[in-house]
């Protein structure tokens, strides 16, 4: 899992942007689009994730220089990034985006183009639309198929609202408005980095007084090279072992004959004190 | 102490009951504001059925407060002024605001003409028939879902020209009523005005750093009360110097408009505005003798008919400037129709100049608020039946 940097490339300039401005931003001729790495399958995500980012948006800046503002590409085959440009055009885009913010507190339409490069195809530009409504908010007009274009209005105090025009003549109509939590949260669903950590102490596993505890045999351990059965741990200890984890290997229901060897990590069950009467026993 | 706390309760309360009274029925709060003033003030009704309706008198508190809602209002409108809109799009902005105002502003200049009004009436009643409502419009194409089609755009782009008419046209105004009077006197007036106007407006533009650093306040309590106190007394100075305060709040806006804090002014500073709007709107509910409005319903009647035409005709070429489908245009007309706030901080102007002209354009005004803040509304909600009769004859006429 590597960390790309973000695939927005954004230019703010009136109405409409074009490909040499964009270009401009991250230094490269014309003809070469800023490398914004992306397969085949991720152009929809990209999609998404420009939602997302419209329904993150805070003028309040910090939404957006958040490593949530990159995304994760599993895809390695595209070595893009030896020359440094990802970090280059991480600067450049939070920059644009700051700029861009700004611009859009003094007021102003821009446009942003993003620049998704389809795999090493042609560049695909989604253009997003960014007007000032006074009073209210922003709102930002993504194109999404064709003549569809889908409205986000980001009113002041935070509520967004999302729109959906299927063609230029039809009526926009209103998708769904959320707050500006459950945006984030839908933007965190949408872009694939939703999590909700678990609190520990809440974590209730039907054992009764035991637990599952794992144990490293140290180097100088007695039990070293001998079996299960002829360190007797179960009678020593009181625990069972449920598995040995060696190196990347883990044997389950390790036999009577399995033998343990130094540097293995036993999963054992047992109360507390026979816990750490084994700890005693095979640590160091 | 406690009358004028009991007074001021049943002010807030009957502002309160008539604000929910208009959302139950989908209608603006600016007209109910209103009526709850004329019902519960000194004026007719004073009696229902022998108890007394004269409840609140305009006091000083509803005075000051009333005065605060003008500042506050043409504060936010410079806060919201969009400079760079403006510029990105000033072609097309300026072609549809040109022919806003050609034609809205001019229809208030014949009903000036056509009913014998003095020529500074007839400024005053050009004026309030001229400006649309930025509340009352920005509120309904967002219940109509319209903000997030193109005929938001030229909808939004002439409201933004009219701001910049509307700041020029106070400024002008208001040094001709509190002038010393005669064409000498008038243009030094204005001279002056334009020329504190001026100073605001290079403090504006150029101490913006200045305004960001200055503003940049650990706290929310702090800020409001930094940004209160500033627009406050820039407001005050300016008219104790004969300048329209409400133009000065509007540059004071503007400062704001170009610093990171426009935002932080939207969250904290914006329920204030909307507390002493309300109590302006209802003040003038207070100060109108309903009496009055029959010596202007021939002229009222006529005026809510004739320029309710010409915004609708104005807008549906503004639309067609920006290319929009007959459809879309018509919107665009219908979409500013309404007028409201504006319109009645031209009348507070009358109000304070005393004479004729204080009864008169402010009734008139009253009256005429009344009416196009809610035709306006309905016209918006049934859009769809005005659009599907007149966008074949629009779609004739411009040749598509």
């Amino acid at each position: 899992m590597r960390y790309r940097p973000s695939l927005l490339e954004h230019t703010h300039q009136s109405i409409r942007p074009s490909p040499v401005l964009t270009s401009a931003r991250t230094g490269k001729s014309p003809k070469e689009p800023a490398r914004i790495v992306s397969n085949g399958t991720l152009t929809h995500l990209s999609l998404l994730v420009v939602l997302v980012h419209l329904l993150g948006q805070s003028l309040g800046d910090e939404q957006l220089g958040t490593p949530t503002d990159r995304v994760s590409d599993d895809d390695d085959e595209e070595g893009e990034t030896d020359d440094g440009t990802d970090e280059h055009l991480d600067e450049h885009t939070h920059r644009i985006v700051s700029r861009g913010l700004k611009l859009a507190g003094a007021g102003g339409t821009a446009g942003v183009t993003l620049s998704l490069n389809n795999g090493r195809h042609e560049p695909r530009n989604v253009t997003i639309y960014e007007t000032e409504v006074p009073g209210v908010g922003h709102k930002f007009e993504l194109e999404v198929d064709g003549n569809e274009r889908l409205v986000v209005i980001i009113h002041h105090d935070g509520k967004r609202d999302v729109y959906r025009r299927p063609d230029p003549d039809a009526d926009s109509e209103q998708l769904f408005s959320l707050t500006g939590k459950q945006a984030r949260q839908l933007g965190s669903i949408l872009e694939g980095a939703y999590f909700q950590p678990v609190e520990l102490d809440e974590v209730e596993v039907p054992l009764g007084e035991a637990i599952i505890e794992w144990t490293e045999v140290g180097a100088d351990a007695p039990v070293v090279g001998q079996s299960i059965t002829d360190c007797d741990i179960r009678n020593r200890t009181g625990v069972s072992v449920m598995a040995i984890q060696r190196g990347d290997e883990t044997i389950p229901n390790p036999g009577p004959d399995a033998t343990i060897e130094s540097g293995d990590v036993l999963v054992t069950l047992g109360s507390r004190e026979e816990q750490s009467v084994l700890s005693e026993l095979i640590g160091d | 102490m406690a009358a004028s706390l009991v007074e001021v309760g049943i002010a807030l309360a009957a502002i309160a009951l008539a604000g929910l009274a208009a959302n139950r029925v989908g209608l603006s709060v600016i007209p109910a504001y209103i009526v709850a003033g004329i019902l519960v003030g000194p004026e007719w009704p004073t009696e229902v059925g022998g108890v007394s309706l004269q409840l609140v008198a305009y006091g000083e508190f509803v005075a000051v407060a009333a005065e605060l809602g003008i500042v506050f209002l043409l504060f936010f409108l410079g806060l919201e002024f969009s400079v760079g809109q403006l510029l990105d799009d000033r072609k097309r902005i300026t072609k549809a605001g040109t022919v806003d105002f050609l034609l809205n502003f001019g229809a208030g200049v014949a009903l000036g003409i056509l009913f014998g009004r003095t020529p500074l009436e007839t400024l005053l009643i050009a004026g309030v028939v001229y400006i649309s409502s930025s509340a009352v419009v920005t509120k309904s194409i967002i219940d109509r879902g319209w903000v997030a089609n193109p005929e938001a755009e030229p909808i939004l782009g002439t409201l933004v020209f009219e701001d910049i008419v509307i700041a020029v046209y106070l400024a002008i105004v208001a040094a001709l009523l509190t002038g010393s009077g005669g064409l000498a006197g008038a243009a030094t007036d204005v001279a002056r005005a334009f020329a504190f106007l001026g100073l605001v407006a290079a403090v504006a533009w150029y101490g913006t750093e200045y305004v960001e650093r200055a503003f940049n306040l650990p706290n929310d309590e702090l800020f409001l009360l930094h940004v209160l106190g500033a627009t406050t007394l820039v407001a005050g100075a300016a008219l104790a110097t004969g300048v329209s305060e409400a133009v000065a709040a509007f540059f004071v806006g503007t400062a704001f408009s170009q610093t990171p804090h426009t935002e932080r002014i939207e969250d904290v500073v914006a329920p204030v505005r909307d507390l002493f709007a309300a109590v302006f709107f209802f003040a003038i509910g207070l100060t109108t003798d309903v009496t009055v409005l029959a010596g202007v319903a021939a002229l009222l009647a006529v005026a809510v008919v004739l320029t309710t035409g010409t915004k609708l005709v104005s807008g549906t070429i503004g639309g067609r400037v920006y290319g929009l489908t007959p459809t879309r245009s018509l919107r665009t007309g219908i979409g500013l129709v309404p007028r409201a706030e504006f319109s009645l901080v031209i009348a507070a102007l009358a109000a304070g100049a005393g004479g004729e002209l204080a009864d008169v354009v402010p009734a008139f005004t009253v009256g005429y608020v009344l009416a196009m803040s809610v035709l306006g509304t309905v016209m918006i909600q049934h859009a769809d039946r005005i659009t599907d009769s007149f966008a074949p004859l629009v779609a004739d006429l411009t040749g598509e």
